[in-house]
């Protein structure tokens, strides 16, 4: 690895991610007269999140319905909207946050009709008092932004992996990133930075999520001086494919589960959920879903491949057949994501599909204020991975409304600081320290493979954290980790070509990826109840006396700092007293 | 899996000046697609070679390979046998299966690719 930088650009505001968030707050700052560069680690519009979304981008049903003429009530509003986001999060979201957010979103969907985007379709999604999610496909967002980026003249840099930002007592200075295609070390020089980074679900074994989720975002802004918040609750999505291989993670089960009467069944042939919801069964939320599988699991009682089952066999078949037909647009003919199922399945309905819960989404991430600050002085960060607009749990739909409201806000906010501030050099024995972070990836070290190391993160991700956590557990996953930290810094690299090196991308995601696995396993060792997307089965009872707080966590000289803080609860009370887990908690006014 | 079928994979491998076919046996897994071969052989045969690949389920065509001559998207094509694997297209090839160049749209950014 060439041990120098090679190259330096300059910019106003330095944008790390370029899908939803990251498009959004780039295409604001340069609205605002900033010099933008936007990095990102894939390529634009063909990597992250974003494209992935099925579709829905909520709003409250009354701005809906007078905006863009679709069948929404009337009796809907921005605070209803708010109200039910604050349930779904168990109250541990921002409520001062969780306002703007319902408040904006109109203003911001309208802005992508006016830009080109089609609406699609008008659902109602579980957790929601009233339809609310407009159908724009994640895909299709995606190029809209990427290409209203390219026009707006924005600089753009991808497959371009930033290591690390570079910072002193006055604020950020830029950062360093592996420019991949040829292994050249880069310096960003910016005024002020957004971090767009999302969240970090590879971390676990079975995800939803691409490639790039690897939580870089959130473990750079933490060893930059900034909080995490929420950290303990990453989002499952129940009934995604386990098997065959190559649909792992695939939530085509899922989607179906919300479509059809369907029956999960542990290898007993049992419908365990009615042991969790007698009456709703299958139709309950879905981080009781979740955990249901996962004890199913933990019990031993699990399918031939490690998940759960899930059925429709007790459907008839000319039934089955139908729903093909009817299914919505992008599931369609049993469309899964990219693949025909009928590729896989000689009769559908006939044998029963192998699944399991799996990683989806960041509810927690990089503490931010209404104005997207850090507080680490012009560190901005927006959309997945940073905390409080979702609190313990999201709402369906709701995750691309996020990437526009704080995507925008975020660029404003940025450029703002970006006017007032010079652009300093950094020092260069900063830069040299990262450097030579970076130089530890070399082939005559005596550790791990960079690929035992991602294969040993994602082992004390899944057995020992995962869905279903105890303390016990938890405290051997923090011995793991200390352990794998030691080893972390002698990762093994085979291949030392700088062309497109997946080795040194891997080992460089390592190194984040365990930090954002000990930010998880620390305050699910502290709070000791079940909330929203964590359960502790030594706790099972949400406890809303004790642990109505965000648990916030810093790193200061390779020490964990964590405090409580008190929920900001400015519109909706907090409830008291203690809950069966899952039941949602009553707040005393509106 | 107690006896898996071992497939015989030839995978492209070089740059524009010089590439050659590398064969690697890999045992096929059901329902295993073209980009978990790859992932096998980074995992478990040869960890340099070059390939790109994002969402894994046939939406961002981040993967797209030229399969026993045709064009596909890696990851919802199925490895049901012997199979050559070569990038999509050579003008723009950087390494192995990585044919895309980056976009760099500033004009700062001196010699961009390569």
């Amino acid at each position: 690895m060439n041990l120098h930088i090679e190259e330096e650009l300059c910019c106003d505001v330095l944008v790390i991610g370029t899908e939803g968030t990251g498009a959004r707050a780039a295409l604001e700052a340069a609205e605002h007269g900033a010099d933008v560069l936007a990095v990102t680690k894939g390529f634009m519009a063909r990597s992250g999140a974003t494209l992935t979304a099925d579709g829905e981008i909520d709003v409250d049903s009354r701005s809906a319905r007078n905006l863009f003429g679709v069948d929404g009530s009337p009796d809907d509003s921005p605070e209803q909207f708010a109200r039910d986001m604050i349930l779904e999060g168990d109250y541990l979201g921002d409520q001062r946050l969780v306002a703007i957010h319902t408040e904006e979103a109109p203003a911001r969907v309208k802005e992508l009709v006016d830009w080109g985007a089609q609406l699609e379709g008008f659902i109602q999604a579980p957790g929601h008092t009233y339809p609310r999610g407009l159908w724009i496909p994640g895909l299709k967002l995606a190029r809209l932004l990427a290409r209203r980026m390219v026009k707006r003249g924005i600089s753009i840099l991808e497959n371009t992996m930033v290591l690390e930002l570079l910072h002193d007592d006055d604020g950020v200075l830029g950062a360093v990133a592996l420019h991949l295609p040829t292994g050249r070390l880069l310096l960003l020089r910016s005024r002020a930075i957004v971090m767009a980074t999302g969240g970090a679900m590879r971390v676990f074994p079975l995800t939803t999520a691409p490639e790039e989720l690897t939580g870089d975002g959130m473990a750079m802004a933490l060893r930059c001086g900034a909080a995490l918040q929420d950290m303990e609750f990453p989002m499952f999505l129940p009934y995604c494919f386990l098997t065959p291989p190559s649909l792992r993670g695939v939530i085509f089960p899922y989607d179906v589960s919300t479509l059809m009467e369907v029956h999960a069944l542990n290898r007993n042939g049992e419908r365990y959920m009615a042991r969790w919801d007698p009456e709703r069964m299958e139709r309950t939320t879905r981080d009781i879903n979740s955990v249901a599988a996962a004890m199913e699991i933990r019990a031993g009682r699990c399918s031939k491949a490690g998940g759960t089952y899930l059925s429709f066999k007790h459907l008839p078949r000319n039934l089955v057949d139908f729903s093909a037909e009817w299914f919505p647009g992008n599931l369609r003919n049993w469309r899964a994501s990219g693949f025909n199922l009928r590729n896989f399945f000689l009769y559908i309905g006939e044998e029963a599909w192998e699944v399991a819960p799996a990683s989806h989404f960041w509810n927690g991430g990089i503490r931010i204020d209404e104005h997207c600050a850090t507080g680490v002085p012009g560190l901005f960060a927006a959309g997945e991975g940073t905390a409080g607009i979702h609190g313990a749990n999201r709402l369906a739909g709701n995750a691309l409304t996020m990437t526009q409201v704080w995507g925008k806000r975020a660029g404003l906010f940025a450029s703002r600081f970006a006017k007032n501030k010079k652009l300093r050099k950094p020092p260069n024995v900063e830069v040299e320290h990262v450097v030579q972070t970076i130089a530890r990836l070399k082939t005559e070290s005596s550790g791990p493979t960079v690929i035992e190391v991602r294969r040993e993160i994602r082992r004390i991700a899944g057995d020992l954290v995962g869905i279903i956590r105890e303390e016990k557990k938890l405290q051997q996953a923090l011995k793991a980790i200390a352990d794998l930290r030691r080893d972390l810094a002698r990762q093994h690299v085979v291949n030392q070509d700088p062309r497109f090196n997946r080795e040194w991308v891997e080992g460089l995601q390592n190194e984040n990826s365990l930090d954002v696995l000990e930010a998880i396993v620390r305050p699910s060792i502290a709070r000791q109840e079940s909330r929203g997307a964590m359960y502790r089965v030594d706790y099972p009872a949400t406890d809303d006396d004790r642990w109505l707080c965000n648990l916030i966590l810093r790193r200061k000289d390779d020490q964990w700092e964590m405090q409580e803080a008190p929920v900001n609860s400015i519109y909706l009370s907090l409830p008291t007293g203690t809950r069966r887990y899952g039941r949602k908690g009553e707040s005393n006014r509106g | 899996m107690d006896n898996p079928k071992l497939i015989s994979v030839q995978v492209r491998r070089g740059d524009k000046n010089e590439s050659e076919l590398v064969a690697y046996e890999v045992p096929l897994e059901d329902g295993q697609s073209v980009l978990g071969v790859l992932q096998y052989i980074y995992d478990h045969l040869d960890p340099s070679i070059g390939f790109t690949c994002s969402c894994r389920i046939g939406l961002c065509s981040s993967c797209l390979m030229r399969v026993n001559g045709k064009v596909v998207q890696s990851c919802t094509t199925l490895a049901d046998g012997d199979m050559v694997i070569e990038p999509y297209k050579e003008d723009t090839l950087v390494r192995d299966l990585v044919t895309e160049l980056p976009l760099i749209s500033r004009a700062s950014l001196s010699k961009p690719n390569i």
